[in-house]
């Protein structure tokens, strides 16, 4: 690859990355906005100050500390000049620094996420193997129907099942707590479920693809076991096109997180968003917003880099003609 | 039919020509079929693909298994390497090396793997694995049959098989990817791991087809000696008879499952029992060219002199003028370096004629069409389409011209939207120049189906539903549904079994006799252009080599190119 070419290349995927920042960190601003809200009356709430909700002082002494009185306009490029400096606001409910806020509950959630995104790709590659393994009908049968149950049994309920099972019937695992690694078992097998079904449905169907290619037969008839054929020119090929999914299923495990840490209460990013939605949070909101959107389009960039190194017939290097 | 007297066909018959590979001639069977039938079964119905079938293959020998597509050639091959889909049924009997594999179990079949092997080059990029390089999947081959050898043994193994079936610079092409190489490399390649296998038996499924003529010579030629090197039997199924004649010592004919005719080779096809052998061999174009052409008295005259009395072809008129046109291409990732696709061509099409454009893939023919059909503007000369510079026009006076001319194309199942009907395909040119009301549409369709001579009843059908032959005619219909006073037509045969292709090659003379439209016919095969060109132009890396009246360049070549190209074809 042309080392110009890729240069060029990337600087355009940052631009584009720089881009889509912006413009979730915009649309999360004017829909909080379009909400009806009460905030200067959740901030004394927050402050103990439930007395002095009535107090038209107290009030406007909140408006003028929060900027609140600027018009919505005129916040929005203070809020965005400050965010561009890498402060992200203070938030209502704890009155703390928002980045700092997010950044003491960041590690809690990203060991839980990554631990969950790897059992789901074990998980997936384990069930696209067996199912293009197998040739018994039942068995693929059964197999490749796993996914689709999966992806609609709803992740809460997901999670309240296995805290039933193996921490009130069983009693192997905490239902909840955040230390040890035994509390991180039952929120990763709940995010994982539903990742690693959609995961592996794409691979089932790549894998699939990918068997009846004449490339497969020929080496079928040159003596490869089907175990060693698999292996060698199956996987790679037929997992391309989850490969691209991946991008947008990483994105989606914030969701995951919200419900894995409310279920399982543990203060983490997911939990602290949730709570943050709840309470008009409005900067906590935006700060966490931001979070997913850098993570979302960082992957992204992630997987467009190696997917030349699986795939090379695809370069990065403009056509020119 | 005779598929009964199987005997005739043993090796004993090559005794007669017994020129090539020596001491193995006759050897003990190495295939044994037995009353062979086999049966898909699908939802709908049952589909017999082979129908009692009886021959032996003997050590040593090249048989030919030759039959048009539906014939059950292939249903064989897959029978032979085991690799027949779940839904079908075998019934009677067959053998590989004394053993009986008729209801073989998949680790049984892994015992002969390897000794038995398809060589499938049809489409070499698709046989492939696209994200490994090509020495790395050749490798794996060589260790797969002897595991005992290092990595570094295995990998010196494949530059020598790479070299042995002549691929240039095996080093570098060992760390290739397949889209890296040219199509006659991949098939080297593919031969390559046919031979890592160190087979006995290869089964080589229409070798020849899809191929440049030049590069089906050579592969057949590396082939044919590495057979004979090292004693290998060869079974060669293919459609073309003049590949089997060239190349094979006995011939089985299939049609429709059943085997017709079998014998040696020679014998076969100088005295033909059955008459399908001689209706194949009526249609095979090789054979023509040798009838028709090259007694250059008797073949090309009279259908020159018909064609003279239906339609007058205005004497000077020309339909096509290619003026000094080159066509500069700049190579992807920007090093600067150039590609001539064309270079500086002058070339014309006379009206009412057939204008040829032979050449090899890469040789620039495809540009040529490109730049008169007004898709792509040269980088210099001009291009005038019916007198009129057609890449000075632009829009509706555009569009307006491409009613004059129109394209047939290559593969008529991908030209044809497989879900649009018959009538629609044909309508769609006829509603999008205004053509009419309904009523006149509608008769003008039947007036076209007609033409190309394809039964009423198939106006509903859809694309998916035809043959590969009345494709092409309703890919004609549609070119012809305006009334274009060009058709350029892009190897509209290439893709079609021999007897169908000599049937739409009847009809396009047919055509230009009744409607005197000119062709421009591009062709990678001179044997196909032979009996419909008036003019040929020989092209090569962009250059026209040779132009001439066609008894001119197939009877007095002046060109080494052409007359390489001539060389090429078999069967002659």
């Amino acid at each position: 690859m042309n080392p110009k070419g890729y240069a060029v290349y990337l600087a355009k995927r940052i631009g584009q990355a720089v881009l889509v920042l912006w413009a979730a960190y915009t649309v999360t601003y004017v829909i909080l906005n379009l909400l009806p809200k009460n905030v200067e009356q959740s901030i004394l709430v927050a402050r103990g100050m439930q007395e002095a909700v009535g107090d038209p002082n107290a009030i406007a002494q909140v408006r003028a500390e929060f900027g609140l009185n600027e018009s919505p306009v005129r916040h929005y490029f203070s809020v965005l000049f400050a965010a561009l400096h890498g402060d992200l606001g203070t938030s209502y409910q704890y009155g703390s620094n928002v980045a700092s806020l997010i950044a003491t509950r960041l590690g809690m959630t990203i060991s839980v996420s990554l631990l969950a995104v790897l059992l789901a790709v074990v998980v997936a590659f384990a069930l696209a193997f067996a199912a293009s393994y197998f040739r018994q009908k039942t068995i693929r049968a059964i197999l490749q129907s796993l996914p689709t149950l999966s992806v609609s049994v709803p992740t809460f309920w997901i999670g309240l099942l296995l805290m039933q099972v193996f921490s009130f019937w069983l009693g192997l695992l905490p239902s909840i707590g955040q230390t040890g690694w035994k509390t991180m078992v039952l929120p990763v097998v709940t995010m994982a479920i539903p990742v690693s079904a959609m995961l592996s449905k794409l691979l089932m169907d790549g894998f699939d693809t990918v068997m009846r290619e004449p490339f497969i037969v020929a080496a079928k008839a040159h003596g490869f076991s089907r175990r060693s054929i698999i292996v060698s020119h199956v996987i790679k090929n037929g997992s391309l096109p989850a490969l691209t999914m991946l991008g947008l299923i990483v994105g989606g495990t914030v969701n995951g997180a919200i419900v894995a840490e409310t279920v399982f209460s543990r203060q983490g990013v997911g939990l602290l968003i949730q709570q943050a939605v709840q309470n008009q949070d409005f900067p906590v909101v935006q700060g966490v917003v931001l979070l997913a959107a850098a993570a979302f389009v960082v992957v992204n960039l992630v997987v467009d880099l190696i997917y030349p190194l699986l795939d090379p017939r695809i370069s990065h290097t403009a056509k020119e003609v | 039919m005779s598929g009964i007297d199987n005997d005739i066909i043993g090796g004993n018959n090559a005794i007669g020509n017994g020129n090539n590979s020596g001491a193995t001639i006759g050897g003990e069977p190495v295939i044994e079929v037995s009353h062979l039938s086999v049966t898909y079964h699908s939802a709908r119905r049952d589909v017999t693909a082979v129908d009692d079938v009886t021959f032996t293959v003997r050590r040593g020998d090249t048989v030919g298994i030759v039959g048009e597509s539906g014939s059950g050639k292939s249903t064989l091959v897959d029978t032979f390497l085991g690799i027949l889909p779940q839904n079908a049924d075998i019934t009677g009997s067959f053998s590989l090396f004394g053993e009986d594999f008729t209801h073989a179990a998949e680790h049984e079949w892994r015992r002969v793997r390897g000794r038995i092997l398809g060589f499938v080059p049809q489409d070499p990029r698709t046989n492939l694995d696209p994200t490994m390089t090509v020495g790395r999947q050749t490798e794996q081959i060589v260790r797969l049959r002897h595991p005992e050898r290092s990595r570094q043994e295995a990998r010196e193994r494949v530059v020598e098989l790479f070299t042995e079936v002549g691929i240039d610079r095996p080093e570098l092409r060992y760390r290739q990817y397949p889209h890296e190489l040219s199509g006659g490399l991949q098939q080297r390649v593919l031969i390559a791991q046919a031979l890592a296998s160190e087979p006995e038996i290869i089964v080589a499924d229409e070798p020849t087809s899809a191929l440049d003529v030049t590069v089906q010579k050579r592969i057949l030629d590396v082939l044919e000696s590495l057979v004979r090197k090292r004693g290998i039997t060869l079974v060669m199924i293919t459609h073309d008879l003049a590949v089997a004649s060239d190349r094979t010592r006995r011939l089985l004919v299939i049609h429709n499952g059943r085997l017709v005719e079998q014998g040696d080779t020679r014998q076969v096809l100088d005295h033909p029992k059955e008459s399908y052998t001689r209706h194949l061999l009526a249609c095979a174009p090789a054979f023509q060219v040798r009838d028709n052409v090259l007694d250059d008295e008797r073949g090309e005259h009279d259908g020159h002199e018909n064609r003279a009395e239906s339609v007058e072809p205005s004497d000077d008129g020309i339909a096509v003028n290619w003026n000094d046109v080159s066509k500069v291409y700049h190579e992807r990732g920007g090093r600067g370096e150039a590609f001539n696709a064309l270079d500086h061509v002058s070339l014309t099409a006379r009206t009412g004629r057939t204008l040829a454009i032979v050449g090899e893939s890469g040789s620039g023919k495809s540009t040529l069409l490109r730049l008169a059909l007004a898709l792509s503007a040269p980088t210099s000369g001009t291009v005038l389409v019916d007198g009129r510079n057609i890449h000075e026009l632009h829009g509706r006076a555009l569009r307006a011209e491409r009613r004059n001319f129109q394209l047939v194309q290559q593969n008529p199942f991908d030209s044809l939207d497989p879900n649009y009907t018959v009538r629609k395909v044909i309508d769609e040119p006829l509603r999008s120049f205004g053509y009419g009301n309904r009523r006149r549409r509608s008769q003008r369709i039947a007036e076209l189906l007609d033409r190309v001579s394809l039964p009423a009843r198939l106006l509903d059908a859809k694309g998916s539903e035809l043959s590969g032959g009345q494709c092409q005619r309703v890919a004609i219909a549609r070119a012809l549904a305006i009334s274009p006073k060009i058709l350029f037509l892009d190897e509209p045969v290439s893709a079609l079994d021999v007897s169908v292709q000599s049937q739409i090659l009847d009809l396009l003379k047919d055509l230009q006799e009744s409607l005197g439209v000119t062709y421009v016919f591009v062709s990678h095969d001179l044997a196909v252009v032979a009996g419909l060109a008036d003019d040929i132009a020989v092209l090569e890396h962009g250059s026209i080599v040779e132009h001439g009246s066609v008894e001119d360049v197939f009877g007095h070549p002046r060109n080494a190119y052409t007359k390489k190209l001539l060389d090429a074809i078999p069967g002659r």
